[in-house]
């Protein structure tokens, strides 16, 4: 049998132990040891996930043990979390959390990552929902992390409760999934639902609605994102950062993988522009659709009435969770190339917008968007650097966030569905007007007494790396977006077609 | 025959239902965090019934028997400990600052 699937994970395991008996070794005397122990864990990690020979179409795929199966989707997830954890746990040494984080924050972001790597492979229910609770419990204590931080532990303690609770629904759900598909893979689950073991039976809707209870909260999808904004606004800014990006891309490969295994036989096709509403693939497909106009709308017009900075990229990030719903509920190869490509952009705004944010809290001890006053003139590369992800994240041209929405809205008007792609552009409309807010207040709001913002090289440094992309990407999409398309060629593979 | 052998699935099925609207209920009535706790342990105990219940139900294909949902049932068990864990350290912290724990209470963050 070949194991090498399982690399990645290895080294991150590997990785853990290494930091946890250094940790114990060295007591606390040597930060950066642990630090640069798990960076190169991360990293490679990422590496070696590249390089692994992964199953192709012409091959069929194969999975280790009916478990686990290695495509180039879990390849991009694995680099994806990886590059997420290395950032997160960079922007942590230069945020405002701990000057120095302990052995115990490493071991979480890396247990997280491992979650996701395994998460991004499983084609069973059984790793499925593993995997997704090791990110979960590693989450809930990143985010109380200061134990001394009353608002961090109420945030804690909000995340644990409300994330038991979805997670209980989901299990539940699963167990009647597991029912159904008479198995605990999904192609079982694909097998079944070809057979028609579940039309007309409503005990599958409310399996459906359960199940995707439990990705909803995952993703921040309304109506279980109201933890997001209170959990974002305790944590630390660099795990705030961490959840919203690769907590959130860990649930959409899973939901991918899922809803993939129920639309197996159901072949993508175009439909009548004009009468379609709502997109006909089964109820799962129903659901994901009304979430998404909900997130998007809900998610934009909540952003609307927030003073902080942490806040508002909580709805922002929750909003764009609704337009990534959109493209599940097109569910096509050109949607899924979307997705990863919009995935990608969404990776380096928000990394870099909490990174900035951290960055300020640091410096001026709150995290008002007031507190971003005079700003503009004294620190004028943070504050372009800030100025170019906030357009970015609404989509201006000619930023990486344009081009990502570019694609999003083709796929779903290339499939017909005009009203859920009206919506989606209206709700854009709406965002340019909160993250514009923020500008005013940046740039043309001036403050006596504001101090410049004391910048490292290292905290510079940082931001270029995660803000030149968003402009370079911005500018030369096209390598970028034929990559995407390549990896969505896969699209059969993630449906489970063997 | 054994009992089980003599019973269909449905009873089974009715009480991890009914198992898992106890703890929903104590979920969304009770304001104490350690008994939305509980509450979460029943719903995850109720969706074991289940699996354990489907596996045991199964129209057996050849002579292998079928165990993946006991599998399940027994992981799920470990999770729910480490839930638990992690939930009650998180709990005790916010205890120490003020001395209750009532959900309601947990108000800094809002908006």
């Amino acid at each position: 049998m070949d194991w090498s699937p399982l690399i990645p994970a290895v080294e991150l395991t590997i990785g853990i132990l290494a930091v946890i008996v250094l940790d114990l070794l060295a007591r606390g005397r040597h930060p950066w040891l642990t630090t640069s122990v798990a960076l190169l864990a991360l990293a490679g990690a990422a590496v070696s996930a590249c390089v692994q020979p992964t199953s192709g179409l012409d091959g069929g795929a194969e999975t280790l043990l009916g478990v686990l199966q290695l495509d180039r989707f879990s390849v991009v997830f694995t680099v994806f979390c990886c590059v997420t954890g290395f950032v997160t746990i960079l922007a942590t040494v230069r945020g405002e959390a701990f000057p120095t984080p302990g052995g115990e924050f490493l071991v979480l972001v890396l247990s997280a990552v491992l979650g996701m790597n395994v998460l991004a492979m499983s084609v069973d229910l059984v790793a499925l929902y593993l995997a997704f609770e090791t990110v979960s419990i590693a989450g809930y204590v990143l985010v109380a992390m200061r134990r001394a931080d009353p608002r961090g532990n109420e945030a804690g303690v909000k995340y644990v409760l409300f994330g038991g609770v979805s997670s209980a629904v989901m299990l539940y759900g699963l167990s009647l999934v597991v029912g159904f598909a008479g198995g605990t893979s999904l192609e079982a689950l694909s097998r079944a639902i070809e057979a028609g073991h579940v039309t007309g039976q409503p005990l599958w809707t409310v399996a459906c609605v359960m199940v995707f209870a439990g990705f909803a909260f995952k993703i921040s999808a309304v109506p279980f994102h109201f933890w997001a904004p209170d959990v974002y606004a305790g944590a630390p800014a660099s795990v705030a950062g961490f959840l919203a990006v690769a907590s959130k891309a860990a649930g959409f490969v899973a939901l991918i993988r899922v809803v993939g295994a129920t639309r197996m036989g159901v072949v993508p096709e175009a439909s009548d522009p004009l009468t379609t509403f709502l997109p006909d693939g089964g109820v799962l497909i129903s659901l994901i659709a009304v979430a998404a106009i909900l997130t998007m709308t809900v998610g934009n017009l909540a952003a609307l009435r927030q003073r902080e900075l942490k806040r508002l990229l909580a709805w922002s990030s929750i909003a764009h969770a609704g337009y990534l719903l959109l493209l599940l509920a097109v569910w096509s190869e050109g949607a899924l190339a979307a997705l990863l490509f919009y995935l990608v952009a969404y990776l380096f705004m928000n990394l870099a917008a909490f990174l900035i944010a951290g960055i300020v809290i640091r410096e001026r001890g709150t995290g008002d968007i007031e507190a971003l006053r005079g700003m503009g003139r004294r620190n004028v590369g943070l504050s372009l650097a800030l100025a170019v992800l906030l357009f970015s994240l609404t989509g201006l041209p000619p930023f990486f966030g344009f081009a990502a929405k570019l694609q999003l809205f083709y796929a779903v008007f290339e499939r017909g569905f005009v009203w859920l792609g009206v919506i989606g552009l209206l709700n854009g409309v709406v965002s340019l007007y909160y993250y514009a807010r923020v500008l005013g207040v940046l740039w043309f709001q001036e403050a006596e007494d504001a101090p410049v913002l004391r910048l490292s090289r290292a905290d510079a440094l940082l931001c270029a790396v995660l803000v030149v992309p968003v402009l370079g990407l911005g500018l030369f999409w096209w390598g970028a977006w034929d990559w995407a398309r390549d990896v969505a060629r896969d699209l059969p593979l993630v449906m489970g077609v063997r | 025959m054994t009992l089980v052998a003599a019973l269909s699935i449905q009873p089974f099925l009715y009480l991890s239902a009914a198992l898992f609207c106890a703890g929903l209920i104590a979920v969304l009535s009770r304001r104490n965090a350690v008994a939305i706790l509980i509450g979460i342990e029943l719903m995850l105990n109720a969706a074991n019934i289940n699996l354990v219940a489907f596996d045991r139900f199964r129209v057996q294909v050849g002579d292998a028997p079928v165990i993946d949902g006991q599998l399940f049932a027994l992981l799920v068990l470990a999770i729910a400990a480490a839930e638990a864990a992690v939930a009650l350290a998180l709990i005790l912290n916010v205890f120490d600052t003020r001395d209750r724990i009532d959900v309601d209470e947990l108000d800094l963050l809002k908006g």
